[in-house]
């Protein structure tokens, strides 16, 4: 999967958990005295809760941040790639015609193998006729 | 069932609905049906051979010839939806929406981490909302949703620079490969040579040393025919250690190939 489209997943992500935490406080979150609203006091297991949401929204804010760092080559223009692509391919074409060339040898090299062998057979055979 | 449906509901809900009408696209429907009546009035059911079948199937289930591809420029329909053969990304203004990043020329990674950072500040703006003032809820939620679609909108406009830094790592990946199993194909052909030069020499060193102990024998293989057809060309291959020195000429040939 390419590096946008795992960017646009994990943003859509980031969605879903704005929705589910706010589902979650509008469901679990006790009720909170008129009085004593500025020394909030909560159950243990509810403030871990709480902890662990904060820091899921944290935890992928920054997974994008990170994402958008690696993003490819968005340093570079539009002009810069179609010139990079241009001199890739011919040395590409340099390196196809260089790869031709080395298969011809190699090819020539095979006969030259398949006619040694054939003399030496034939010339073992001599010998051993011979002999 | 209500008696005022319209003939599309009617035709939704019944047990046994028609096919599609998109069906008469695959066939030539109406002479497939000639052909059909004329197979069946021609041939006796009872007597017809499995060949004649055969051979009809093909004239009724000929398809009809694919559609020509649409102009540059002009729309096309595929399933029901149009599209046009152009693929542009509408602006945000096109989309009636509000662009929150600068026009023109921008510094996209600053931009979309502004764009990350103001959608973490109005969550938590949304949250503050909804402990003070719940039913303001959706003006926030409308904030965070605009946030969203021009972050969306912003990496969907650099898909194809993408597109083409991808092609750029392809093409590097090809020539990387390419250079390898050049690289590979020379170490193996210089080992072949050294292995072939190796055992020739050899040879002509088991030829001389037998050369010494029986005069005969050297003198019998001088007169056998059988070399190498590159070795036939040259005329001097009376000597026994002659076909080894052509050989190393035609590996030097090899070497240096013009």
């Amino acid at each position: 999967m390419d590096r946008i489209t795992q960017l646009q997943d994990k943003l859509d992500d980031m969605f879903y958990i704005f929705g589910t935490c706010i589902g979650v406080l509008q469901r679990d979150a006790p009720p909170v005295s008129f009085k004593e609203q500025n020394e909030l006091s909560f159950s243990q297991e509810w403030g871990h809760q709480i902890g662990d949401m904060a820091t899921q929204v944290i935890d992928t804010s920054k997974l994008i941040e990170s994402y958008i760092d690696s993003l490819p080559g968005l340093k570079k223009t539009e002009t810069e790639q179609y010139e990079n692509l241009k001199s890739l391919n011919s040395e590409s074409n340099d390196t196809l015609k260089e790869l031709k060339l080395t298969k011809s040898e190699a090819i020539e090299m095979l006969k030259l193998v398949k006619e040694s062998i054939r003399y030496i057979s034939e010339e073992s055979k001599l010998i051993e006729d011979q002999s | 069932m209500n008696a005022a449906a319209s003939p599309q509901q009617i035709e939704n809900v019944s047990t046994f609905p028609p096919p599609p009408p998109f069906y008469k696209l695959y066939l030539n429907y109406d002479s497939d049906i000639d052909s059909t009546a004329t197979t069946s009035a021609t041939t006796d059911p009872s007597t017809s051979s499995t060949l004649s079948e055969q051979q009809s199937i093909p004239n009724i289930i000929l398809p009809l010839q694919p559609p020509i591809p649409p102009k540059q420029g002009s729309n096309y329909n595929q399933f029901g939806q149009t599209y046009s053969t152009v693929d542009v990304l509408p602006t945000l203004d096109e989309l009636d929406m509000v662009q929150l990043y600068p026009k023109g020329d921008i510094e996209p990674i600053s931009e979309l981490k502004k764009l990350n950072r103001s959608i973490l500040f109005n969550y938590l703006q949304l949250l503050e909302t909804l402990i003070e003032n719940p039913s303001d809820f959706k003006t926030k939620v409308d904030d965070i949703s605009l946030l969203f679609i021009n972050f969306h909108h912003l990496l969907n406009s650099y898909r194809p620079h993408q597109a083409r830094e991808t092609l750029l790592s392809i093409m590097t990946e090809q020539i990387k490969n390419r250079t390898q199993s050049n690289q590979l194909l020379k170490k193996s052909l210089e080992t072949c040579k050294e292995s072939l030069i190796q055992t020739f020499n050899n040879l002509n060193n088991e030829t001389e040393e037998k050369e010494k102990l029986s005069p005969t024998l050297a003198t019998t293989t001088k007169e056998q025919p059988s070399t190498p057809q590159t070795i036939n060309k040259n005329e001097e291959l009376v000597k026994p250690t002659n076909w080894l020195d052509q050989l190393v000429n035609e590996l030097s040939k090899i070497e240096k190939p013009q």
